[in-house]
């Protein structure tokens, strides 16, 4: 059962000790998503949806608690390891929109290949496709500071799909949106989807959360139907 | 290769968005690299000159110069004494297993020379030997034989500058009037081609600007008791030793022996190239490493102003920071990263530093008149030195970007 399994977490535990306090944020987390799965998180804020889609991207360690990605074992895993797991397998949309200032889209995009070190070839026609899938073709040289919010949105998509990741990590991705660009961001993701990728969607908006085959909810450090 | 090319456009791309700052944090580099590469070029220079002068009258030499008499001291002096140096003196040294030839030189204090009355020569008397001992170069004719002295050959030999002053009089074979003589020029020196007057201040004569004659075989008649006990017989001896002599030891002996059979009078001088030669290098050495205090200090400090400019750029690039380690970059790749930018900074700075060094060792050599020597050791070194600075300055701040959580770096805002 588990072995279709993409992602598998197992009474995930992750706390912050603010001052001499520790605040519990996730207490026992369970969540197995399959391959090629939608799904969306949902949860009041500081509910500890990010935390938790930081720990699925490996960009955070649990206290305790198994995650098996793809049947791996992050938590036994090197930085370096995580870090590979990262440039191969991993796309992430962020919150805001996290592009360097300095580089233009084309680069932008191309960022995550500077990190597996392939060829400059291959790369250029992944990273063209990637940003013809998000439409953005026309304005492949500008930069971030020349687009609009739903553009750089779409260029973080680009970037997060250019790899063909196994998994698509998306932090509420239209929360600084409008409707019409909403809608096309998460057309765009709902496409990708169709292409078998595996996306985990965090979202305030119960219409986007609607969107997804199966909605859960964070609720005092645990995950909910 | 290609990864080294795209880390290095990397840092191109994020070094440019902060043209001035990048530019105002590699002053101190470039201050550095140009301090070190000036100093090592007028050092060389220096070195050099100094090495040419020296050698230029023999390692192997002694030069040995009459001391001016005191007017004390001529009361002093008993019948038989003669201040100076003597022809004694050079049988004396002739004997000597460690000398191999012995020179002599008087300069003739009241010649009127030739026609022209602006050409000022010293008119010396030398022995035959003179060439050979000195390595005096002859570039027309032949230089004085013994026979010359012996036979009271009335024969010449011209430094270049005089050859050159009297025109076609001064040709092998015309003759120049000394006193009421007329010589006949056998030889011309080769040009010595000093514009610094450093050789002549210390064997005290221009080559150049001399006329020497064969002693009359008169003056030189050794075995005449009153002509040794006149005045004194020669200004200058010249002594050269065999090739495994130690000179300033042989130059020790030789001052003991002039000593005792002057009667324990100082009349002479001596000066040692070698000993010369040995002095400067040791001042060259004290030179060099107050150069070496000097340039490291210059390149710390401007290393240090490397390292606070990549420390502000680590702390406002947090984020950045953050982004590329959620795309896949490793602690590493982090580390490179910045590393790279600062050894880009360096070298950036170096080669402005090189070019202003360059410029400004021209100038020096142009405006003040050093002498410098541009040599791969005065390019190289300031440079290699900057990238070393780049490398050691940027590690810290590399470090810390990589030490960043990804987590906390993206929270940074
Ligand atoms: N580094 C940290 N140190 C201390 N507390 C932290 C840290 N990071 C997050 N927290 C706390 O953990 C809780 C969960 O944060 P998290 O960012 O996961 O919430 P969220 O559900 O994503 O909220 P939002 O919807 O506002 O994005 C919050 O109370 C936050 O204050
Ligand atoms: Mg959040």
């Amino acid at each position: 059962m588990k072995e279709d399994m993409l992602v598998s977490l197992d009474k995930i535990q992750k706390s912050y000790t603010l001052g001499q306090k520790p605040v519990h944020v996730l207490s026992g987390v369970n969540l197995d998503v399959a391959k090629g799965d939608f799904i969306s998180i949902m949860g009041t804020s500081g509910s500890g949806k990010t935390t938790l889609l930081h720990i699925v991207g490996t960009l955070l360690q649990p206290d305790n608690g198994t995650y098996q990605l793809d049947g791996r074992e992050i938590g036994s895993l090197s930085d370096r390891e995580r870090s590979w797991i990262r440039a191969h397998w991993i796309g992430y949309v962020f919150q805001t929109f996290d592009l360097i200032t300095e580089q233009d889209v084309w680069h932008n995009v191309a960022m995550p290949y500077l990190y597996r070190g392939e060829t400059k070839a291959e790369v250029g026609r992944q990273v063209d496709a990637a940003i013809d899938v998000v439409g953005l073709s026309e304005r492949r040289h500008h930069r971030p500071a020349e687009l609009s919010g739903g553009e750089m949105q779409r260029v973080a998509i680009a970037r997060a799909l250019s790899i063909a990741p196994k998994l698509i990590l998306a932090d509420e991705p239209t929360g600084n949106l409008d409707d019409d660009n909403s809608k096309e961001i998460l057309n765009l993701l709902r496409r990708l989807n169709d292409g078998g990728a595996t996306i985990i969607l965090v979202t305030h908006d119960q219409h986007v959360a609607g969107m997804t085959n199966r909605i859960l909810t964070m609720k005092n450090g645990r995950l909910a139907s | 290769m290609l990864r080294l090319l795209r880390l290095v456009q990397v840092a191109y791309t994020s070094l440019i968005s902060h043209k001035l700052r990048s530019l105002l944090s590699i002053l101190g580099i470039v201050c550095g690299v140009m301090a070190v590469m000036v100093m090592i070029s007028t050092g060389e220079g220096a070195k050099q000159k100094v090495m040419s002068t020296l050698a230029g009258l023999g390692l192997s030499n002694i030069y040995i110069h009459q001391a001016k008499q005191p007017d004390d001291q001529a009361t002093v002096l008993s019948g038989n004494q003669v201040y100076g140096l003597t022809w004694n003196d050079i049988q004396r040294l002739e004997k000597q297993p460690f000398i191999a030839g012995v020179a002599g030189m008087k300069e003739i204090s009241q010649a009127p020379f030739g026609m022209n009355k602006d050409i000022t020569a010293k008119v010396v008397y030398v022995s035959s030997s003179y060439l050979e001992i000195t390595g005096r170069i002859l570039s027309k004719g032949r230089f004085l034989l013994p026979e010359d002295s012996y036979q009271n050959n009335l024969v010449c030999v011209l430094g270049v500058t005089i050859s050159r002053q009297l025109g076609a009089a001064g040709r092998l074979g015309e003759y120049v009037r000394l006193g009421d003589q007329l010589y006949k020029i056998v030889g011309i020196l080769e040009d010595t081609k000093r514009v610094d007057t450093e050789v002549e201040e210390i064997a005290r004569e221009n080559v150049d600007e001399m006329v020497f004659l064969s002693f009359p075989f008169s003056a030189m008649h050794r075995d005449d008791p009153l002509k040794s006990s006149l005045s004194a017989d020669l200004n200058q001896i010249v002594v050269k030793v065999t090739g495994d002599t130690d000179v300033i030891v042989a130059s020790e002996v030789i001052d003991r022996l002039l000593y005792l059979s002057h009667h324990e009078v100082h009349d002479y001088s001596m000066v040692v190239p070698r000993q010369l030669l040995n002095q400067s290098m040791k001042t060259q050495a004290v030179f060099n490493l107050f150069l070496a205090v000097t340039g490291g200090i210059s390149l710390f400090v401007g290393g240090v102003g490397i390292m606070n400019i990549m420390l502000a750029n680590v702390s406002e690039r947090k984020r950045e920071i953050g982004i590329r380690r959620a795309v896949g970059a490793t602690k590493w790749d982090i580390v490179l990263q910045f590393l790279t930018e600062s050894v880009l900074l360096t070298i950036t700075g170096g080669l402005l530093g090189m070019v202003l060094g360059g410029a400004a060792v021209i100038l020096i050599e142009q405006i003040a008149g050093w002498p410098v020597s541009v040599t791969l050791l005065s390019i190289a070194l300031p440079f290699v030195l900057a990238v070393f600075a780049g490398i050691f300055f940027g590690i810290y701040p590399a470090v810390q970007a990589a030490h960043l959580e990804p987590i906390q770096a993206l929270k940074s805002l």
